[in-house]
């Protein structure tokens, strides 16, 4: 499949956990960016009941907010990956 | 302090250029932006660590240098607060600002707003399903973080930005499935001259075209999303020629296995900072809803309060840049207290620039309006209000109920527009269902941007 990261990293890969499982990043990576890379396009549910993920990329839409090491409403496009990250689904408003 | 400060919100090519007039005026600056890199969002740079490559045309990385330069050149010099939202503007003006930590207000003797657009998306069902973004918001994964999302994408939109992401998309090695536009950008070649004078840029558009025909992209003209469908995410999307009024016409759905869906259907203005300050507005469907009012050096009717750049009207980067220096110059004046020579060599400069690239913009606006019945795919049973999950049914009967004086009354009834995004993308679309064409913006009240109480709490101003 075509497709992630492109160009040039620095530094070494390591993993944060989505939902329990290993996410590869590179320093520099957004939270956001790193779930497109590895094909995970959802972050949270909506109070109608339905999957959403990243949609603007710019902070505007606020639709990648998610649960990062326990704070919830944390936008994925807009929070650095740091190794051993928490990130989990975040179902309504957190 | 106010004696020659001059404040500025957003650090794109206008504010940029804004913030070096100012300073080469003599003013002090504070350039205040909420990303962590100057550029917005045309000239956004990469994340530290991560080198994307170059897939935009050399002339537009030109454009990006000579401003980045420029700036680079006073940035040590001036107050520049990168990763700070500005939340509010008081009359005098007094501009409210907020980092992850702390809040503060700022007095400055005058304020430009160059706080520039947001995308606008077509809503249709399934909009909602995870893997459909904005294609702008593909293009800032691109060019920011070097990620191509994996799999098949297919753009859908109007005007220039779809067949520039697709390009950019297909130079960096993604599979793009297509690019539907709602209208040919044929529309266009009606202003030869208008042409003429923007052929650098347009010249950088028929090279993105060559590049999608050589990959064997297919650019569809006149084709619309009807649909999205998927489990989850999104694993197709279904396309059709409308007939005049907007509907699929029969027998021309096309269904497209995709991964993920980038849609632009146009910007909207984000207004909402010189709206708080009281500038007066008008409503311009074109080049991004609820334009501040202005005059030919920036000013609006809030005393000291100045705007530049697309958040004033959609008219592109180049356009952005000339406007930063004439406001930048023009609000340098007012806070030193000076007269503000239009006639210096550097404003004449700017003028001469912004004039020859109105004509241009002129030529593009055409390929950005919206056709009609363009809103037709939008259900009453489908989510408008994205934050809220307000269905777009009780968002048109609170309209069609004559209860809507000003689209605060669609929003006190159905919640729409009270989410984290401000209402950007639902009440936006309001004016275009023809519920009402000519409506008064919404009340801004503060924040205008989402800020925590322990910022607020955490006061530095005092």
């Amino acid at each position: 499949m075509t497709g992630g990261r492109i160009g040039r990293r620095a530094g070494e890969p390591f993993t944060f956990r989505f939902d329990g499982r290993p996410v590869e990043a590179f320093a520099g990576e957004s939270v956001g960016a790193a779930l497109i890379a590895a094909g995970i396009p959802a972050v949270r549910i909506a109070g109608d009941g339905t999957r959403r993920g990243p949609v603007c990329q710019i902070g505007v839409c606020w639709e990648c907010r998610c649960v990062i090491d326990g704070e919830p409403n944390m936008r994925a496009c807009r929070t650095e990956a740091r190794p051993g990250m928490v990130v989990e689904t975040q179902a309504g408003p957190g | 302090m106010s004696g020659g400060h001059v404040a500025i919100v957003g650090a794109g090519p206008a504010g940029l250029m804004a913030a070096v007039a100012a300073h080469r005026r003599g003013a002090w600056v504070t350039l205040i932006d909420e990303a962590p890199r100057p550029g917005g969002q045309i000239y956004r740079q990469p994340s530290a660590g991560i080198e994307p490559g170059e897939f935009v045309p050399p002339g537009e990385a030109a454009r990006k240098r000579a401003v980045l330069d420029a700036f680079a050149e006073v940035a040590d010099r001036i107050d520049y607060r990168p990763g700070t939202a500005a939340y509010a503007v008081f009359p005098g003006p007094e501009l409210h600002i907020a980092d992850d930590e702390g809040s503060a207000a700022l007095r400055p003797g005058a304020l430009v707003l160059a706080t520039g657009v947001s995308e606008r998306p077509l809503p249709f069902p399934g909009w909602t399903l995870p893997g459909v973004m904005y294609a702008g918001g593909l293009q800032a994964l691109l060019k920011e973080q070097g990620v191509i999302p994996p799999g098949r994408i297919l753009i859908v939109g109007t005007g220039p930005l779809p067949v520039a992401v697709a390009a950019q998309l297909v130079r960096a090695g993604a599979e793009v499935a297509g690019v539907a536009l709602a209208r040919s950008l044929r529309a266009m070649l009606r202003h030869p001259l208008a042409l003429w004078q923007g052929r650098d840029i347009l010249r950088e558009g028929m090279d993105y075209f060559e590049t999608l025909k050589r990959a064997g992209v297919p650019v569809m003209a006149g084709w619309r999303p009807v649909r999205a469908e998927g489990e989850g995410r999104v694993a197709r999307l279904v396309l059709a020629l409308p007939t005049r009024r907007g509907e699929p016409a029969a027998g021309t759905e096309r269904t497209f296995d995709v991964d993920w869906v980038g849609m632009n259907f146009g910007f909207t203005a984000n207004s909402e900072l010189a709206r708080m300050a009281g500038a007066a507005t008008r409503y311009d469907a074109v080049r991004g809803g609820w334009l501040p009012v202005r005059d030919g050096f920036g000013r609006t009717a809030a005393p000291g309060v100045f705007v530049a750049g697309d958040g004033a009207g959609l008219r592109g980067a180049l356009n952005a840049a000339a406007e930063g220096r004439i406001a930048g110059a023009a609000a340098a004046a007012a806070a030193l207290g000076a007269a503000f020579d239009e006639s210096a060599a550097d404003i004449r400069d700017a003028v001469a620039e912004r004039k020859r690239l109105r004509a241009f913009q002129r030529a593009v606006a055409g390929t950005l309006a919206l056709p009609q019945g363009l809103w037709w795919p939008v259900h009453r049973d489908m989510t408008l209000c994205r934050c809220e999950s307000v269905p777009a049914g009780a968002i048109l009967a609170a309209g069609a109920q004559g209860r809507h004086e000003d689209l605060d009354a669609i929003k006190r009834q159905t919640r729409a527009g009270m989410g984290p995004c401000g209402g950007r993308t639902c009440l936006r679309a309001v004016p275009e269902y023809g519920i009402d064409t000519d409506p008064a913006p919404m009340r801004v009240r503060p924040p205008a941007r989402p800020v925590t109480l322990g910022a607020l709490a955490n006061r530095r101003d005092r």
